[in-house]
C-alpha cells in the first residue's frame, strides 16, 4: 500500500504541474484586464498602464508564470491585485467557512444517504419506499440555487427560525454559527442523497444473494448483526467512491451557496478572483482545489481498501 | 422469500431516529435571528452589494460608497441647487476675474488617529488625487488649476491661469485622506480620515466594520458600530432583508426594492441618480450616418424601460443630465420619443434596413439586461437585425476604455447629479477628444469649452441649451433615463442620508419605535 500511495502522489504532483500551466493559460488568455477594472471605466491608457507596470503584467506570460512558481516554491502564494491583502491571508481568512460548510454538508449527505439506504433496502413497507422514492426524486431535480431559495424563504423568511445566511466564528459563537450552517448544509446536501442513497441500497440487495449471509444465517447470526456487521460494510464501497466524488463537488457547489447564503468562502473568493481577473489569486484558488479533489479521491481509495478485505490497491486482487 | 434475509429498520428506530434530528434541529434553531429595528441597538447592520476598494478612495466608485462620508470629510458639499455648504472649509472665496480661490478650512478637525488637520493635508490630498495615473475622476477638474499652495495653517489659495469656478464640484467629490497613512490603506492598514466612524475591522469580500470617532467635529454618531455585510448576490440581499438580518440594505436592485414596497416593516427610499444611455460607436457601420443613429434614439421606449425596469426608480430623458441644470428645456428632456414610424422612415432614407447590428450589455447586472431585451425590441421593431453581446464584469469597462464596443452598448454615467461639468469632464462616454463612441467633432469641443468657461448663471445656461441641442442632434449618446439608486432600511430607521456622489452618510441615523 505504500508504494501504492507513493506513486500516487508522484501522479498527483505530475498532474498539479499540468494543471497549473493550464490554469495560468487560460486565465491569462481570457478576455479582461484587471488593470482596467482596478482603474475603473473612466480611466485614461497612462492609468491603466500604470497599473499594468505596478502588477507585473507587462512582462512576458512566460516570466510571470515562472515567477510565479518560483514564489510558489518558497511558498509565498504572492499578493491579491485588487484586495491588495497577501493571498495566504485571504486563504486563511475564507478557509475555515468553507471548510464548516464543506464538512455540514458532508455530514448531512452521509448520514441521510447512509439511512436512507439502508431504509430502501430493508423495509418492507411499499408506502415508506413510495415516500422516499418521491424525495429522492425532487431532491435529484432540486439543484442547490433552487432548494436554496425555497429553503430560505420557509425557514428565514415566513417561520424565521433560521438566518438567511451570514457567517459567524464558530470558536467565539458557537451556536450563531452552527444555525448558519444548517440551510446551505442541506441545500448542498440534498441532490447527493439519493444518489448515495440509491447505490448503497442496490448494492445491499446484491450482497443478500451472497452466500456468506446465508451462512452466517445458518450459523445462527441475528438478522441486525448481519446487517450492520457484514452486509453494510461489504456495501459500502460504492457509495463511498460516490461520497469521495460528491464532496470533490460540494467544494464546487459551496460557489452557489455562499452566493445564495451570503457565505464568505473560498468559492466565493474564487469567483471575485475570476471576475476581476485577480489572476495570482485565482490560480492558487484553482491549483487548491484541484489538490484537494486529488487527496480526497486518494483517500476515498484507501478507505474503500480498509473496509473491503476485497480490494487491493496497486493492481493485485 | 417472503420476508427479507436482515432486519428491517423498525418502526420505533425510525421515529426515535426522527424525533432525535427534530430535536437537535430546534435546539439549534433556539435563538433565533435578532429582529430586525431593535430600538435604542447600537449596531446598524447594512447589506451593501461589493466590497470597498481601498486603494481607490479618492476615485468614484460605487463600492466605496460605504466609506467615503463615513470614514472621510469633503471639504465643501453639494446642494442639489447646485450651491455649496461649508463642510471642512468653511469659506470660499474668489477674486473678482475668478482666477484665484482661498478656502478657509475648519480648525477643530482631527484625524482618526489624532492628529490636526491641516491645509497640508488638503494640498496633500489635491496632489495625490492629480499625480499620474491616479485615475480619480476629480483630478480632470482639478488639474485645470495653475496652482495649489498653503497660505496658512488653516488656508490654502487655488490659483488659474483661465477662471473655473467648476472646481468646487471637484472638492466636493474628494475624500480628504491623511497623509501620514495613505501609503497603508490600500490593504487595509491604516484608513484614517476625520469622518464619524473609524475603520476597525475587515475581511475582504465578507465584511467590514467601522466604529464611532467620537472626537469628530461633525458631532457624536447615534450608532457604535456599522456592520457592513457583503451581499453580491442579489437574492440573498433581499432574503436578509426580509428574513431581519440587515437594518438597512444598500444599491438593492429596483425590482427586489420595488417588491418591499408594500411591506410595512420597511421603508423604500432613493438616492440620487446617474444617467442610463445607449452609445453608439460612430466608427462602426451603418453609425456613421446620422440618420441611422437618430433612428436608434427614436427606437428607445424610455417610458417603458422606466416603468418595467426601474420600477419608478428613474425618470425617461433624452438628455444626459438632471433636468435641475441650467438652460435644460422640457421640450429637449421629452425630444426624442419612442416613435417607430420616425425611426423606420430615417433608417429607409440612410438605407440601412435589414443591417445587422450589436448591442452590448454587462451580463451581470440583471437590469441592464433586461433594458437591453427592451432596446432589441425597439431596435428590431424599426428594421435592425441585432445581435445582443454579453459581456462579463471584467471585459466591459476595458470596452468602454477603449471605445471598441462592435456598435451599440448599454451602461451608466455616475457623477450625473454632480453636474453637467463634471459629467463632460470625466465621463468616458461623453470627454471631448477621446470618448467611448469615438465622436470627434470641433464643434462639439467648442460647445463643450463654451459650457467649461462660463462665468455667470447666463452663460451656463446659454451654452448648456447649445450644448443639449447639439448632443440630442448628432446622437452618438443616446440618454434612456436618469435613474436613481434604492435603498431599503427597516421601520423606523431614520437619518440616512446620501450626498450627489451617492456617498452615504449615516451621522444622524437612529433606529426608534
Amino acid at each position: 500500500m505504500t508504494r501504492y500511495v507513493i506513486t500516487r502522489l508522484f501522479g498527483a504532483f505530475a498532474v498539479l504541474v499540468v494543471v497549473s500551466v493550464v490554469v495560468f493559460s487560460l486565465l491569462h488568455l481570457a478576455p479582461g484586464d484587471p488593470a482596467v477594472i482596478i482603474a475603473g471605466a473612466d480611466a485614461d491608457q497612462a492609468t491603466v498602464d500604470r497599473i499594468r507596470s505596478d502588477l507585473g503584467l507587462d512582462r512576458s506570460l512566460t516570466a510571470q508564470y515562472f515567477d510565479w512558481v518560483r514564489q510558489l516554491c518558497t511558498g509565498h502564494l504572492g499578493t491579491s491585485y485588487t484586495l491588495g491583502q497577501p493571498i495566504s491571508s485571504l486563504i486563511a481568512q475564507r478557509l475555515p467557512g468553507t471548510l464548516q460548510l464543506t464538512v455540514a454538508a458532508t455530514l448531512v449527505m452521509t448520514v441521510f444517504g447512509l439511512l436512507t439506504g439502508v431504509v430502501l433496502a430493508t423495509t418492507r413497507s411499499r408506502v415508506l419506499r413510495w415516500v422516499i422514492d418521491q424525495l429522492s426524486t425532487l431532491s435529484l431535480a432540486l439543484p442547490p440555487f433552487v432548494s436554496g431559495v425555497v429553503l430560505i424563504f420557509f425557514f428565514a423568511v415566513l417561520w424565521r427560525v433560521l438566518p438567511s445566511g451570514g457567517d459567524a466564528s464558530l470558536l467565539d459563537t458557537p451556536a450563531s454559527s452552527i444555525r448558519r450552517l444548517i440551510l446551505p448544509a442541506v441545500a448542498m446536501a440534498l441532490p447527493a442523497i439519493p444518489v448515495v442513497a440509491r447505490l448503497l441500497a442496490t448494492e445491499i440487495r446484491r450482497n443478500l444473494d451472497q452466500e456468506y449471509v446465508l451462512t452466517a444465517l445458518a450459523k445462527g447470526a441475528g438478522r441486525r448483526r448481519i446487517t450492520w456487521r457484514h452486509v453494510l460494510p461489504n456495501s459500502l464501497g460504492p457509495a463511498v467512491l460516490e461520497l469521495a466524488i460528491r464532496i470533490g463537488h460540494l467544494l464546487g457547489g459551496a460557489v452557489v451557496a455562499e452566493a445564495i447564503f451570503a457565505r464568505a468562502g473560498l468559492g466565493s473568493l474564487l469567483v471575485q478572483a475570476v471576475q476581476t481577473r485577480d489572476y495570482r489569486l485565482a490560480q492558487v484558488l484553482l491549483l487548491l482545489a484541484i489538490a484537494a479533489a486529488i487527496v480526497i479521491q486518494l483517500l476515498s481509495e484507501l478507505l474503500i481498501a480498509r473496509m473491503d478485505p476485497r480490494v487491493r490497491l496497486g493492481g493485485k486482487a | 422469500m417472503d420476508r427479507p434475509l436482515i432486519a428491517p429498520i423498525s418502526r420505533r428506530t425510525l421515529l426515535g431516529g426522527a424525533f432525535a434530528a427534530a430535536t437537535g434541529l430546534l435546539a439549534a434553531c433556539s435563538d433565533s435571528p435578532t429582529p430586525s429595528g431593535s430600538t435604542g441597538a447600537t449596531t446598524l447592520r447594512i447589506g451593501t452589494p461589493s466590497d470597498v476598494l481601498l486603494g481607490s478612495i479618492q476615485r468614484f466608485q460605487a463600492h466605496n460608497q460605504p466609506l467615503r462620508r463615513t470614514i472621510f470629510d469633503y471639504l465643501v458639499d453639494k446642494n442639489p441647487d447646485g450651491s455649496y455648504r461649508a463642510a471642512l472649509a468653511t469659506k470660499w472665496e474668489w477674486n473678482a476675474q475668478n482666477t484665484s480661490l482661498v478656502l478657509k478650512l475648519r480648525e477643530d478637525v482631527t484625524f482618526h488617529t489624532g492628529r490636526a488637520f491641516g491645509a497640508d493635508d488638503v494640498v496633500a490630498s489635491i496632489k495625490q488625487a492629480t499625480a499620474e495615473g491616479s485615475g480619480v475622476q476629480a483630478a480632470q477638474l482639478l488639474k485645470r488649476a495653475s496652482g495649489v499652495n498653503k497660505t496658512g495653517p488653516h488656508e490654502v489659495t487655488v490659483t488659474f491661469d483661465k477662471p473655473f469656478t467648476g472646481y468646487l464640484d471637484a472638492l466636493a467629490m474628494l475624500p480628504i485622506i491623511d497623509s501620514e497613512t495613505f501609503a497603508q490603506l490600500k490593504d487595509g492598514k491604516q484608513v484614517v480620515g476625520t469622518g464619524p466612524f473609524k475603520w476597525q475591522s475587515w475581511t475582504p469580500g465578507s465584511k467590514f466594520d467601522l466604529v464611532r470617532y467620537d472626537n469628530c467635529w461633525r458631532g457624536k454618531a447615534n450608532f457604535e458600530t456599522l456592520a457592513f455585510s457583503i451581499i453580491p448576490d442579489a437574492q440573498a440581499m433581499l432574503a436578509a432583508m426580509r428574513s431581519g438580518s440587515l437594518d438597512l440594505a444598500l444599491r438593492m436592485i429596483a425590482r427586489d426594492a420595488d417588491s418591499l414596497k408594500s411591506d410595512n416593516r420597511f421603508t423604500v427610499s432613493s438616492t440620487v441618480g446617474y444617467e442610463m444611455y445607449v452609445g453608439v460607436n460612430v466608427k462602426v457601420k451603418p453609425f456613421d450616418d446620422i440618420r441611422v443613429r437618430q433612428a436608434v434614439a427614436y427606437s428607445l421606449d424610455r417610458a417603458r424601460i422606466a416603468d418595467q425596469v426601474y420600477k419608478g426608480f428613474a425618470t425617461p430623458s433624452s438628455v444626459p443630465w438632471d433636468e435641475s441644470t441650467p438652460g435644460i428645456t422640457k421640450q429637449q428632456i421629452a425630444s426624442y420619443g419612442y416613435d417607430v414610424a420616425k425611426a423606420k422612415a430615417l433608417l429607409q432614407e440612410a438605407g440601412a434596413v435589414g443591417t445587422e447590428v450589436s448591442i452590448s450589455a454587462l451580463a451581470a447586472e440583471p437590469t441592464y439586461k433586461s433594458i437591453q431585451d427592451i432596446v432589441q425590441y425597439g431596435l428590431d421593431q424599426i428594421g435592425f437585425k441585432v445581435k445582443p453581446v454579453s459581456y462579463d464584469a471584467a471585459q466591459f469597462p476595458q470596452h468602454v476604455q477603449a471605445g471598441d464596443f462592435p456598435g451599440l452598448w448599454i451602461t451608466d454615467v455616475a457623477l450625473t447629479s454632480m453636474g453637467q461639468l463634471t459629467s463632460l469632464l470625466t465621463a468616458n462616454p461623453l470627454t471631448v477628444g477621446k470618448n467611448t463612441s469615438n465622436f470627434a467633432a470641433p464643434e462639439y469641443a467648442t460647445l463643450v469649452e463654451a459650457v467649461t468657461s462660463a462665468q455667470t448663471d447666463e452663460q451656463r445656461a446659454g451654452t448648456s441649451t447649445k450644448l443639449t441641442d447639439y448632443l440630442l442632434q448628432q446622437a452618438f449618446h443616446n440618454s434612456i433615463a436618469q435613474a436613481k439608486t434604492p435603498m431599503v432600511g427597516v421601520k423606523g430607521l431614520t437619518g440616512v442620508s446620501a450626498d450627489l456622489t451617492l456617498a452615504i452618510d449615516l451621522t444622524q441615523a437612529k433606529l426608534s419605535a
